[in-house]
């Protein structure tokens, strides 16, 4: 019995050793407040056990006895810096911290004070009773502190951590255990059964702090597997995943189990909150910057936990675990915005085809396997998704006329790999025929044979219509210009005819008024001489004006032949004519051009604009001035200017009118308001212009001659007549 | 240039006032001897000339003044059955019309018409015209024998 107590409590002292030096390795490696505690804790112990090894169990010298009362003080630590260690997680309260403090100062002031203890076996005065029973409350309540502590802290943390707190907890219990037996039940070293129970426990704590602290590798695994699996898990659905929500949804949940954490949030590199785990975007993007949090870096941001005190202690391997797990999910995340942005694309592209009407389709030609875009399937009044129907089906409903043609060219891109570009018609299910253009080219296989064949098709029914409406138009609006010119022609027509029948009579009653007065005239009253005389006023003024009528009509009627004119002759002709019954008038004649015109037309031109000059200007002693220049373009203008009284602004346009006439006189010497229709007619049929200038007095006219109808700029000088 | 024989002219005019100022006027043309004759359309010129009807055993004019535009037969259909019969065509034929279209002109000639005058417009004009035009053809011109040709 005795050995094997012995044995093991050889074994509990160097467990107590090997756990210290453990414990002050990790210190090394940490250098943190918890780990500082762990390796004081197990420091203390050890101490206490080596010395303890080589004091002698007997003895009452003074440095023996001040010696037993260092390791007593020394020992007494031990729940307290257990306790540190726990608090260091979770501060304690203020009750338990002064608790903590109080009794454990109290017990060791208490051990250096007391007299010494006596030998174990002898009587056990009171204030031994008094301070072992200190001791044990402060042992008790200390240890019962943390092991509840680390229990209560293990829940919700990832399985090897919750197993080291939980393993730490129960070490710390049957420590606490084994102590209180050992109190309460002194030995003095011999091997009963409750010393080796005892003892027992001793181990089983070590063995504990040992798994708690520095579990082996294999247990390790073991326990991380159910992380590891998730993780796996994860990351399966990361390669699945096709959007960054997904990405979120995937990991965060797993990310956030393996470490341990509350919460957490996947950050892009703006701070915007991706999505979050446990909280709301709002938090996560206002606690993302908290200095508990735990933050894994990434390419394209960061992923941010949010764990518990203990997570960094207990949690580490998981987080290293975590960090590698870093690099699948920038993977994932790169993955999730290629697509996007291949969708992003795709989804521009299907909106350009709506746009355009363009349905985009794809043809293996060997496995006869068809591929349309959602376009083509809108185009043709069908649905997205919906099945393709097969060539027979689709050949079906394209018009019978334009089906042979379109075999063919299919046919000739299959066997010589032409390209293919069509309208075709293509009834729709509810009967409508659209217009369809197609085209499509091949992709030859590797074999250098057609084999794949890609192209559009794209609706033009409306621009077919539009067309077919415009050539509609055209054609509506060249048969309206036909009748406009045959209506007038007719027009020209009747005018002629009128205009020749009303010249018998007025020829009649000339000749009959003339015979009346030679036959008869010596015996008229001179009243009925003056009737006589109105009359044939009258009756010449109406012979003048069918005269101009059939003169109008005649102009655009009769093709007439041109000649090279010199105007200036041509004015001066015009002009002496003009003047024989204006004796006072003036008119000069500056240089005039030579132009390539019908003479009659020309001269008509001139005898009227000057004949309205001197019978419109409303004074005898008129002056006119006939001038022209070449313009830029070729072409001549002449102008036939007067000081008379003028046109008003709102006739400058009128007067080229038929029958517009300023005065309304009857008598034919003013002219009949043909004169001006007639010349603007030449004028417009020589392709030029007639207009009158808005001028401060007198009349401006001015002709334009379009460049084709100048011969030369100008000829010999003109003269002015008087 | 010895004295002849009167000249005969005919007049064809459908309307009764024209007809009366040529006809005036030819007789008024000093120192002429001319026979003028008138009807009033193209079927009566025919008759005439072919002796039919009421015109039976009239001698055939010298010289025809033809309005173009008359009633049952126009002047141009006239001038084209006169000029295609052999035994008529020496006769000449002036046409005197209101009308001065260059259709009108080109077809009198192209059918074998001797002349195209535009009827004056006014008495003077007309008397002028008819003057010289009588003058013409009963002075300058030689005519032909239509008796003999007929």
């Amino acid at each position: 019995m005795q050995p094997f107590a012995d044995a093991i409590q050889y074994l509990n002292d160097a467990l107590f050793i090997a756990l210290a030096v453990v414990a002050l390795r990790q210190w090394r490696a940490r250098r943190d407040e918890a780990s500082s505690w762990v390796a004081a804790t197990f420091g203390i112990l050890a101490a206490v056990v080596m010395f303890a090894l080589f004091l002698p169990e007997t003895g009452d010298a003074l440095w023996l006895v001040w010696t037993r009362k260092v390791l007593i003080a020394f020992l007494l630590l031990f729940p307290y810096t257990l306790y540190r260690f726990a608090g260091s997680f979770q501060r304690p309260g203020r009750a338990m911290a002064l608790f903590a403090t109080a009794a454990t100062g109290a017990i060791i002031v208490a051990s250096f004070v007391l007299p010494a203890f006596p030998e174990p076996g002898g009587p056990r005065p009171l204030w031994l009773a008094v301070y072992v029973y200190l001791i044990l409350v402060q042992w008790s309540v200390l240890s019962t502190y943390v092991s509840v502590q680390l229990w209560r802290a293990g829940a919700g943390q990832p399985t090897l951590a919750r197993r080291r707190m939980r393993i730490l907890a129960a070490a710390a219990a049957a420590l606490d255990v084994a102590l209180l037996l050992q109190a309460i039940f002194p030995t003095n070293g011999e091997a009963t059964p409750l010393l080796i129970v005892v003892r027992l426990l001793s181990t089983m704590s070590v063995v504990l702090f040992f798994g708690a602290f520095a579990p082996p590798a294999l247990i390790r695994v073991a326990w991380r597997r159910p992380e590891e699996q998730a993780l796996q898990q994860a990351q399966l659905g990361l390669m699945a995943a096709t959007r960054v929500e997904d990405v979120v949804s995937t990991l965060l949940p797993h990310g956030v189990r393996v470490v341990g954490a509350t919460s957490g949030a996947l950050i892009d590199t703006h701070g915007h909150v991706i999505g979050s785990h446990g909280v709301s975007a709002d938090w996560a993007a206002a606690h993302a910057p908290d200095p508990h949090a735990m933050r894994l870096p990434l390419r394209q941001g960061q992923l941010v936990l949010w764990t518990g005190p203990h997570s960094p202690y207990f949690g580490r391997e998981e987080l290293d675990l975590l960090t590698r797990f870093g690099v699948v999910i920038d993977l994932a995340w790169e993955r999730c915005d290629l697509l996007e942005h291949q969708r992003q694309t795709t989804a521009r592209l299907e909106q350009a085809q709506q746009i355009a009407h363009l349905g985009a389709w794809e043809w293996d030609m060997l496995t006869g396997e068809v591929v349309w875009s959602d376009e083509m399937f809108r185009m043709l009044e069908m649905t997205p998704g919906d099945e393709i129907p097969s060539l027979d089906d689709y050949l079906e409903r394209v018009h019978p006329e334009d089906r042979t043609r379109l075999l063919a060219s299919m046919d000739a891109s299959r066997q010589f790999g032409r390209p293919f570009d069509m309208d075709y018609r293509f009834r729709l299910a509810d009967g409508s025929i659209r217009t369809i253009h197609g085209q499509g080219h091949v992709i030859a296989g590797a074999d250098k044979a057609p084999r794949h064949m890609i192209g559009t098709a794209h609706d033009i029914t409306e621009r077919k219509m539009t067309e077919e409406v415009l050539s509609a138009a055209y054609e509506g609006e060249r048969s309206a210009r036909l009748a406009f010119e045959r209506a007038n022609a007719e027009l020209e027509s009747f005018v002629y005819s009128v205009s020749h029948d009303l010249k018998s009579p007025i020829i009649s009653v000339l000749g009959y008024l003339d015979y009346l007065k030679l036959d008869f005239g010596k015996d008229f009253p001179p009243e009925a001489m003056h009737y006589i005389e109105r009359i044939a006023s009258s009756a010449n003024y109406m012979e003048a004006l069918i005269q101009d009528l059939l003169e109008l009509s005649r102009v655009g009627r009769v093709q007439t032949e041109r000649s090279d004119v010199d105007l200036n002759a041509l004015a001066h002709e015009a002009t002496e004519e003009a003047t024989a019954g204006h004796p006072d008038a003036s008119v000069t004649i500056e240089p005039l051009p030579v132009l390539s015109i019908n003479p009659l037309r020309a001269r008509q031109l001139f005898t009227n604009l000057i004949g309205n000059a001197l019978v419109h200007s409303g004074k005898p002693d008129v002056h006119v001035r006939i001038s022209a220049e070449i313009s830029r373009d070729g072409g001549a203008t002449v102008l036939v200017e007067d000081d008379g009284r003028g046109i008003p602004e709102a006739y400058l346009d009128r007067v080229f009118g038929v029958f517009e006439r300023l005065d309304s006189s009857g008598d034919s010497a003013m002219g009949t308001g043909i004169g001006l229709a007639i010349c603007r007619k030449v004028m417009d049929a020589l392709g030029g212009s007639i207009s009158a200038d808005p001028v401060e007095s007198g009349t401006r006219i001015r002709m334009r001659f379009p460049a084709e109808a100048v011969r030369a700029a100008t000829s010999p000088a003109g003269a002015t007549q008087p | 240039m010895s004295a002849r024989a009167p000249i005969r002219v005919l007049v064809a005019d459908d309307n009764e006032d024209h007809r009366f100022l040529i006809v005036r006027a030819l007789r008024d043309a000093d120192g002429l001897s001319l026979e003028v004759d008138s009807v009033q359309d193209g079927e009566e010129v025919l008759d005439l000339l072919y002796g039919r009807g009421q015109f039976a055993g009239r001698e055939k004019p010298n010289l025809v003044l033809l309005d173009l535009k008359m009633p049952r037969m126009g002047g141009l259909e006239v001038l084209e059955r006169v000029k295609n019969d052999p035994n008529l065509r020496e006769i000449p034929i002036v046409v005197l019309s209101s009308s001065d279209r260059p259709e009108d002109v080109n077809e009198t000639y192209q059918l074998g018409g001797n002349s195209y005058v535009t009827k004056p417009s006014t008495l003077a004009g007309m008397r002028a015209g008819i003057a010289e035009l009588s003058n013409y053809w009963a002075r300058v011109a030689v005519l032909p024998d239509t008796e003999d040709a007929g």
